[in-house]
């Protein structure tokens, strides 16, 4: 059709406006809006930072988390012990959090890399306060006694695993063999030393000191491949106390 | 004709005169007919689309903030209408502009790098001839900066992007334009 032969845009434009066809969306909508969208932003924010301070959690209490300290090869068994759902969600949540973000004049005025970092920065921070607060070990008391009612299955699922190969534990008694370790389940292992064992924070280990050890578990026995002790300050749980040293160790 | 300036029309408008809106319309229809057809760069009814644009700004006209510059926003409703228009005939939608490197990382001299190499006027013969061709990211940019003669942080503001960016995808669109304007020149002797 011939251009010249159409009303012209503003007469279309200001013909719908007069008609009625086309309203002004009022302020209280836009206002709406940006509350809804502020608060969207902060609930995908707190959703993330759940999983990713139940991740540290999760590796901290299987003791995942003290297996780069081995070197390469405990590194290998540490990204194979990963929770990659709970990751691969988390990093899922972090770029939709990216792109909520960059709505806002002062995320899209700067580059991805500094807003990105800006939320890994927060996160760290709060997963610190998370960890220090000890909220995932009181929600995994509660989960364990069936207190959790909604995130309760995601505690029994994950939170009473044991990753296989790695065993945090107590030292019950220094034996001939290597030691005896009670772990978090209450069972008792013997920690057996073999010519191959690492040892990368040495061999001064005492009753009553916790440690890592990895190998392969047959019967009651770990065939150690590395131990090596956690040290007071990097426990995990320690606010409730999981970890104290058992009873039994009573002379 | 109106002397008021954008953001007084806009303020008219949004306590209600519909009729000031009619200038707005009046002073934008040209542009953004140019930038639509420059942009999208196909036989898309481009008439339709600004429509749209102008229905879209009327009815939004209450999120303005009339201390930022009217252009801006308008062009970004323009933008966002195009963007849509674009990624609906292209194969690959949800890809189309999910996630740009170029807005990943700083670009300290992106500005000044862009305007070293060829002049204006020698850009816009070329955009003439080899503009479909180009990717439309680069494209966009191209035709904001020299045909619509806007500086780099009003397009920055547009686009949603650093202004660093702009520059970074001016000296890239540029570099672009130029290989494509050498390979059709040599093709037709």
């Amino acid at each position: 059709m011939d251009n010249k032969s159409l009303p012209s845009i503003q007469e279309v434009v200001l013909g719908k406006i007069k008609a009625g066809s086309t309203h002004m969306r009022p302020r209280w909508f836009f206002l709406l809006y940006g509350f809804f969208g502020t608060a969207g932003f902060l609930a995908l924010l707190l959703v993330m930072l759940y999983f990713t301070s139940f991740i540290i959690f999760l590796l901290r209490k299987t003791g995942v988390w003290f297996l780069p300290s081995f070197g390469a090869w405990g590194l290998k068994i540490f990204l194979l012990s990963l929770p990659w759902v709970l990751i691969i969600s988390s990093i899922v949540f972090l770029f939709l959090l990216e792109a909520a973000l960059r709505r806002y004049s002062f995320a899209y005025r700067k580059p991805i890399l500094y807003s990105l970092g800006g939320i890994v920065v927060i996160i760290i921070a709060a997963d610190i306060a998370v960890s220090m607060a000890g909220i995932h070990e009181t929600l995994l008391l509660h989960a364990r006694d069936g207190r959790l009612p909604v995130a309760g299955r995601l505690y029994r699922s994950y939170g009473m695993q044991e990753s296989e190969r790695v065993y945090l534990g107590v030292v019950k008694q220094m034996i001939e063999e290597g030691m005896l370790v009670e772990t978090v389940r209450g069972e008792t292992l013997i920690a057996v030393v073999l010519p191959e064992t690492r040892f990368p924070f040495g061999i001064d280990f005492e009753r009553g000191d916790m440690v890592l050890v990895i190998g392969e578990k047959s019967g009651n026995a770990i065939m150690a491949q590395g131990i090596r002790k956690i040290y007071m300050i990097e426990r995990p749980m320690r606010r409730r106390g999981w970890y104290k040293p058992p009873v039994t160790l009573a002379p | 004709m109106n002397q008021s300036s954008d953001e007084e029309l806009a303020r008219k408008v949004q306590g209600g005169d519909a009729e000031s809106f009619g200038f707005l319309v009046l002073r934008y229809e040209e542009k953004l007919n140019r930038y639509g057809r420059k942009f999208i760069s196909s036989g898309e009814d481009i008439r339709d689309l600004v429509q749209e644009i102008f229905i879209k700004a009327y009815t939004n006209i209450k999120s303005f903030d009339a201390e930022r510059k009217f252009s801006s926003w308008i062009y970004r409703i323009a933008h966002n209408e195009f963007v849509n228009a674009i990624r609906k005939k292209s194969r690959f939608p949800v890809l189309f502009s999910l996630f740009d490197f170029d807005t990943f990382l700083p670009h300290p001299f992106a500005k000044d790098l862009a305007d070293i190499g060829a002049n204006t006027r020698e850009i816009k013969t070329m955009l003439d001839l080899c503009l479909g061709r180009l990717d439309p990211k680069y494209r966009e940019t191209l035709v904001l900066h020299y045909l619509e003669e806007m500086e780099y942080q009003e397009i920055a503001e547009i686009l949603h992007i650093p202004v660093s960016t702009v520059g970074v995808r001016l000296l890239r669109a540029k570099a672009m334009l130029k290989k494509i304007f050498l390979t059709m020149t040599a093709h037709h002797g």
